[in-house]
């Protein structure tokens, strides 16, 4: 963090107005003072801690399907309590939304502070934020809540992957993704199950799920602190002697960076603009225009995340054997078409396996796209240049997906009038990334960051 | 990126309808109706059901013994308008709450009048044939025309072009491996 303001301090090297000293793992954090260190990082990783590693991240991601779960399947029931309008929950929901866009400027810390002090103090955030939602008396603190947690969340998604990304060994990098990602479906079925007991009836209403979350919470804030700084950040950390340049927050976009941020950035837009375009509307679509009750839009979630959650674990594998570029061209052939499919049936049976296809390539594919954001760049911008992607590009289709969905698809006004028609156009506009990883994106099958990069991981 | 999000956004919202599907409106009428059953909600919800029907009707679609303090409806479908001079016919098919935790399962046809430049529910009566919901093999309220799949399909190409040409004139990357 910047000293400028004591510059004498011991063990702190003095550095020129734009140059940073890091805090080293373990040491002081926020407001503390950091100490310049050049120990030596361990060259390689036990097994056992990247086990321990793995076990204490997949949190971030099983936490941000629980909380989009709730939103998507409660919604109603956050307007009954606090007896709003939908314009006002519609509003409401964007301006949650937009918490994952301002985790951006969080996230980016991650490459000055490190990834271990970011991914401490995310957990403890979210857990606080996530415990005041659960007591929240009107929409608006509901809305500044699960707007804050949604920043602590998204730099912790984006912070495991990057630890991921720079820990485990090529080899199995895919098969870690692909675990990590997968506990976001996880997050959705325990959601589902949660729904079935109609916890949801009791006197604490969606209020239960929240508090339910914040056991453990509460236990990976403590466990988590197991966790050590990243090998690659310390060994960059130790290549600037114990001192590195204060990154722009532009670095991403320069020249040497800007083509692959770009390309990137395109692809995960335009895989996200579909995906929460038909993941936010398809139980309000079962519901409204096939009939399902809301007992069936459950039951189909669960067996549809349930089986579907294979398709995170067959990616991260097939990435590893055939190659990142292959598996993602695939996934998005496939997501699009069985998404299409999920949302043109008349048949509730055609639908259950269709929606399970569609979870397992369209949510599948997630493992690749998080190679995409972190392999492709250099470890001094990957932080940075992966929250670029997932909170800027990304978080556009998070926000603009389900609203356009909402403004084509009205069933009184909309241009459409149909919720399944319009997601189902929308999705064909995810075919074009299928053209640009074909065209620009390299094939780092098999590679350690250190080849992509030229020996600078 | 903000400023084109928000052309996007007035550019679709002016794609909307200026006359109110018939449909859409029985659909806002029946949530409506159904959200009287809370006691927190009752007095808006009735002031929004008022907008689009006679809320005399209500009772003609919700049960005498519907559960307490709990939306009246736990789902609900409607089908296609079929049109007629000034008025429109939508049938429809609810699950209603019961006290007790039972569910009855309920079917009609909303009645709608012209109002202005809308609809407006004035009657509540029983299908008459041919009249079905989607999930009973009735036709949508409303699809997309051929017209808008070939825009979408059109579009799709223009965002493959735009996107090519666009990360085609930045400089290489420094990223040593390359595309196959």
């Amino acid at each position: 963090m910047a000293r400028d303001d004591d510059p004498g301090d011991d063990g702190v090297t003095e550095i020129d107005e734009d140059v940073e000293t890091f805090v080293s793992p373990g040491s002081g954090q926020f407001g503390e003072t950091p100490v310049a260190s050049v120990h030596p990082p361990d060259s390689t990783r036990s097994p056992e801690y990247l086990r321990t590693l793995l076990f204490l991240l997949v949190s971030a991601t099983f936490f941000e399907g629980y909380d989009n779960a709730v939103l998507a399947l409660l919604l109603r029931d956050v307007q009954n309590t606090f007896a709003v309008s939908e314009a006002t929950l519609g509003l409401s929901r964007g301006l949650v939304e937009v918490g994952h866009f301002l985790a951006f400027f969080f996230t980016r810390l991650g490459d000055r502070w490190g990834r271990r002090p970011l991914l401490l103090w995310s957990i403890v955030g979210y857990t606080i934020c996530t415990a005041l939602t659960a007591i929240s008396w009107d929409i608006w603190s509901f809305t500044i809540f699960q707007l804050l947690a949604r920043i602590f969340l998204g730099a912790e998604y984006a912070t495991a992957i990057t630890m991921i990304v720079e820990e485990f060994p090529a080899k199995r990098r895919g098969k870690a993704l692909g675990t990590l990602l997968a506990c976001a479906a996880l997050g959705v079925i325990v959601i589902g199950i949660l729904l079935q007991f109609g916890i949801q009836d009791g006197p604490l209403e969606w209020r239960t799920l929240y508090l339910i979350g914040l056991l453990p919470l509460v236990a990976l804030s403590v466990f988590r602190r197991r966790v050590r700084e990243t090998r690659r950040f310390e060994e960059e950390k130790a290549r600037g002697r114990g001192v590195v340049a204060k990154l722009s927050f532009w670095e991403p976009w320069k020249p040497q960076y800007r083509r692959m941020l770009l390309t990137v950035g395109i692809i995960h837009l335009g895989r996200s603009f579909p995906l929460q375009a038909s993941t936010a509307w398809w139980a309000f679509y079962a519901e409204t225009e096939r009939g399902f009750t809301s007992a069936q839009v459950g039951f189909y979630i669960i067996f549809a995340y349930g089986l579907g959650i294979i398709g995170y674990v067959v990616c991260g594998r097939m990435m590893e054997r055939v190659g990142r570029r292959p598996t993602a061209m695939l996934y998005f052939f496939m997501g699009v078409f069985w998404a299409i499919v999920l949302f043109q049936v008349d048949s509730k049976i055609v639908a259950f396996p269709a929606l399970i296809l569609a979870v397992f390539f369209g949510l599948g594919v997630a493992p690749v796209m998080g190679a995409f954001a972190t392999e492709l760049f250099p470890t001094h911008v990957r932080s940075q240049s992966a929250a670029w992607v997932r909170n800027v590009f990304e978080i556009a289709g998070y926000i603009g997906g389900p609203a356009l969905v909402g403004l084509l698809g009205d069933h009184s006004t909309g241009a459409i009038g149909s919720i399944g028609d319009t997601v189902s156009l929308i999705m064909l506009l995810w075919l074009p990334g299928i053209y640009i990883v074909y065209k620009f994106i390299p094939e780092t099958k098999g590679m350690e960051l250190e080849d992509i990069h030229g020996g600078h991981g | 990126m903000v400023v084109l999000a928000c052309l996007g956004v007035l550019v679709i919202g002016g794609c909307a309808r200026d006359e109110p599907r018939a449909a859409g409106i029985t659909e806002r009428w029946l949530t409506a109706v159904g959200d009287q059953g809370r006691n927190n909600l009752r007095s808006k919800s009735e002031r929004r059901a008022s907008e689009y029907g006679d809320q005399a009707l209500v009772t003609k679609v919700v049960p005498a013994n519907a559960e307490e303090d709990e939306r009246s409806f736990s789902d609900f479908e409607v089908g296609k308008a079929i049109e007629s001079g000034g008025t429109a016919r939508v049938p429809f098919r609810l699950t209603a709450r019961l006290e007790g935790g039972d569910t009855e399962e309920r079917e009609g046809t909303a009645v709608l009048a012209r109002a202005g430049t809308g609809w407006r529910v004035v009657d509540v009566t029983g299908r008459a044939a041919g009249e079905r919901v989607p999930s009973e093999g009735g036709e949508r309220p409303s699809s997309a025309t051929a017209g808008q799949w070939i825009a979408t399909a059109i579009l799709g190409v223009a965002v493959a072009v735009v996107s090519a040409v666009l990360i085609a004139r930045q400089p290489e990357s420094t990223t040593g491996a390359s595309p196959a």
